[in-house]
C-alpha cells in the first residue's frame, strides 16, 4: 500500500471544500460568464444573472490538486503505512469538513 | 436535459447500489468487492456526466428560468392571471382570486434558493464521488480495512447529494423547465 494515497485523498477533498467557498467566504476574485453577453470576465462579485459558479469549481479543482500533490510528494518517501490515529483522524477531517462546507451553503441560501 | 435526466436516473440508482453494497463491509464482509468497484466507476462517470451537463444547461436555467420567471414579480403575475383566465375558459371550478404579487414571489423564491443549496451539495458530492473511485482503485478497505471509515463516510455523501439533487432539479423543473427557445 503506497501510504501517500490515503493522505493526498483526504487533502484533495478537504482543500477542495476549502477552496471552493473561499472566493464566497472571502469575497475573492473568481471568472464569472454572463449568458446574457456570452462573455467571461473576472471578478469578486456580480450582478444576479452572470454565473460565478464556474470559477467557483476552477477554485475548488485548482486548490485540490495544488495541496494534494504537495502532500503526495512530502508523504511519498514514508515507508510506514498511516497509523490507526492518522486513518481515523483522515476519515474524520474529511468527513467534518465537507459537512461544515455543505452547512454553511445551506444556511446561506436557506429559503 | 433530457440526457441531464437519464444521467440522474443512472447516478441516483448507482449510488445508492453503492451505498447498500457498502454496508456488508461494516460487518467485515467483502464477498462483493470485485461488483462493488465496478459500481464505483459507474457512480464516478454518471456523477461526472450529469454534473457537466447541468453545467451545460446552467445559463440557460439561469435566463429563461431564474432571470426571466423565478427573479420576476411580474412574469408570475401574468402567468397567474393567464390560468385563472384559462381555468375560466375551459369552464373549469373557479379558481380563488390570484394571489397579490408580492405573495406570489415569496412562494417561489425559495425555489431559486433550493437550487442554489443543490449546486453547491452537488459540486461537493461530485468530488467525494471522484475521491471514492480512486480510493476503490488504490486503497480498497479489503486491503486496508482502516480506511472503511473513509470510505463508506464518502459513499454516503455521494448518496445523499446525487438524491438531494434530483430531487431539488424535479422540484425546480415542476416549477419551470429550461424548455425551448421562442
Amino acid at each position: 500500500m503506497k501510504p501517500n494515497v490515503f493522505y493526498g485523498v483526504c487533502t484533495a477533498i478537504i482543500a477542495f471544500a476549502l477552496f471552493y467557498t473561499l472566493p464566497i467566504y472571502a469575497r475573492l476574485p473568481r471568472t464569472f460568464y454572463d449568458p446574457l453577453a456570452r462573455r467571461w470576465f473576472v471578478a469578486s462579485t456580480a450582478p444576479p444573472v452572470p454565473m460565478g459558479y464556474l470559477g467557483q469549481i476552477v477554485w475548488g479543482i485548482s486548490g485540490a490538486l495544488v495541496a494534494a500533490g504537495l502532500v503526495m510528494l512530502l508523504t511519498s518517501r514514508a515507508k510506514r503505512p498511516p497509523s490507526e490515529r492518522a486513518f481515523a483522524l483522515g476519515a474524520a477531517w474529511t468527513l467534518t469538513t465537507i459537512a461544515i462546507v455543505l452547512g454553511y451553503f445551506t444556511w446561506n441560501n436557506w429559503p | 436535459m433530457i440526457c441531464h435526466a437519464i444521467s440522474a436516473a443512472v447516478l441516483v440508482g448507482a449510488t445508492t447500489h453503492h451505498l447498500l453494497w457498502c454496508r456488508h463491509y461494516l460487518r467485515g464482509s467483502y464477498g462483493r468487492a470485485k461488483a462493488e468497484q465496478r459500481f464505483a466507476i459507474i457512480c464516478a462517470v454518471a456523477f461526472v456526466s450529469t454534473f457537466a451537463l447541468g453545467n451545460l444547461l446552467y445559463p440557460t436555467y439561469k435566463v429563461r428560468v431564474r432571470a426571466e420567471y423565478f427573479d420576476n414579480p411580474q412574469a408570475i403575475a401574468e402567468e397567474v392571471k393567464l390560468r385563472a383566465a384559462n381555468h375560466r375558459a375551459l369552464g373549469l371550478a373557479p379558481t380563488p382570486t390570484p394571489t397579490p404579487m408580492t405573495t406570489v414571489v415569496q412562494s417561489l423564491s425559495p425555489i431559486a434558493h433550493l437550487f442554489d443549496i443543490k449546486e453547491h451539495w452537488v459540486a461537493l458530492g461530485c468530488m467525494a464521488s471522484v475521491a471514492l473511485l480512486i480510493l476503490s482503485r488504490k486503497l480498497h478497505p479489503k486491503d486496508e480495512p482502516r480506511v472503511l471509515a473513509l470510505y463508506v463516510g464518502l459513499s454516503a455523501v455521494q448518496c445523499g447529494t446525487a438524491w438531494l439533487g434530483a430531487i431539488v432539479g424535479l422540484t425546480t423543473a415542476s416549477f419551470r423547465a429550461v424548455g425551448a427557445p421562442v
